[in-house]
């Protein structure tokens, strides 16, 4: 691959550099399980899967907001349950001492989850 | 020790003329240093290395060697690039695979005869662009008070959460219409294109392109005239590539 494969660029490769380290974090991790660390692997796997559904769950929120067929109750109980989880969720990613990054995983054409 | 089968590309076709010779060392080098060959079967043929099955170790400088390999050879044949990692165990599987998928890789191999890939990545300041959104939603976000009327903390976090559902989506909108405006820009260049979107916060677009190998120069000149009408963003174009991302092969 003698031949300069980069054809045009304008802006600093430091920050595609950068970015470029960010995918490769969402391609390599993997759920690494071992006698040792079961688990916090087990935790990061049961977490991901889990901020997965709340992400889900905000998303579905948000639409049933734009409708905006939701009444005055209906929209202080949703606000309620999806902070409680998102607190929840906090609490439990300091418990095995994970961040945002350790939780992403990619969905293909859908994106990354975080 | 027995021996395994690093298979590269799939090359040659029943009407390309770049077919390789079976059982002919290509004179290009594969991983670990070994020769290639080519293994046919009725006007096609699978390049190949041999290996010992023990002690072949897979890391990033085999799997950069593998590419090289697909690279060098992708300069004077017309590929299907493989998937690094493709081993079997005799030619007997290699003749296998080439006679169970022959009509997939014959049409393939003419959806990309004379063809490169070329990837263009645009990059934009998202912050910046994030920031000029939450502008244009200032007044929209008056009209929301009415829904989240009485400030109660489950109430401002819902508000909070939704003006960032906003902002996304239009964020989303408008990474749309500049893919659409590019699109129709590059239409007259482009065999077959696949983008993604938003893959970072920085990448707003992540694109790859098939294009004839003589169109090359005019796609390069469309792609910087395109860049001087986008204040905000850098163009990053590469290529050519051996065609990875248009071939839809299970080799299985």
């Amino acid at each position: 691959m003698e031949e300069n494969k980069l054809l045009h660029h304008t802006t600093s490769l430091d920050m595609i550099a950068e970015d470029i380290e960010e995918l490769e974090h969402g391609l390599s991790s993997r759920i690494d399980a071992n006698p040792e660390n079961v688990e916090s692997g087990l935790a990061k796997l049961v977490l991901t899967l889990i901020e997965l559904l709340r992400k889900l769950m905000e998303k579905q929120a948000m639409r049933r907001l734009e409708g905006g067929s939701l009444t005055d109750e209906e929209i202080e109980r949703l606000g309620e349950t999806l902070m409680k989880l998102e607190n929840k969720m906090e609490e439990l990613k300091k418990i095995f001492n994970l961040t945002d990054r350790d939780l992403n995983i990619n969905l293909g054409p859908l994106g990354d989850l975080m | 020790m027995s021996n395994i089968l690093c298979i590269y590309a799939i090359t040659g076709s029943a009407n390309v003329t770049t077919f390789i010779q079976p059982e002919v060392n290509i004179g290009i080098k594969g991983m670990a240093n070994t020769e290639t060959f080519a293994i046919g079967f009725k006007g096609i043929s699978a390049v190949v290395s041999k290996h010992h099955k023990t002690g072949f170790i897979h890391n990033q400088k085999t799997a950069l060697d593998y590419a090289k390999t697909i690279e060098s050879i992708s300069q004077t044949h017309n590929i299907l690039p493989l998937r690094f990692g493709t081993f079997v165990k005799s030619r007997k599987d290699v003749t296998d695979i080439l006679s169970k998928h022959y009509d997939e890789f014959v049409l393939n191999l003419n959806k990309v005869n004379n063809k490169s890939e070329f990837g263009l990545k645009i990059l934009c300041d998202s912050k910046q662009i994030e920031n000029e959104i939450r502008r244009k939603y200032y007044s929209k976000e008056n009209e929301l008070k009415s829904t989240f009327h009485n400030g109660t903390p489950a109430r401002s976090y819902l508000q909070a959460k939704f003006k960032e559902h906003l902002i996304e989506k239009e964020l989303l909108k408008e990474t749309d219409q500049i893919i659409k405006a590019i699109n129709k820009r590059l239409d007259t260049f482009t065999s077959e294109m696949k983008s993604r979107k938003m893959i970072t916060k920085n990448i707003l677009v992540d694109a790859v392109y098939l294009i004839e190998k003589n169109q090359k120069e005019g796609f390069i000149d469309a792609i910087k005239n395109m860049e001087s009408q986008y204040d905000n963003m850098n163009f990053v174009l590469t290529g050519p590539w051996p065609p990875y991302s248009f071939t839809d092969l299970t080799t299985k």
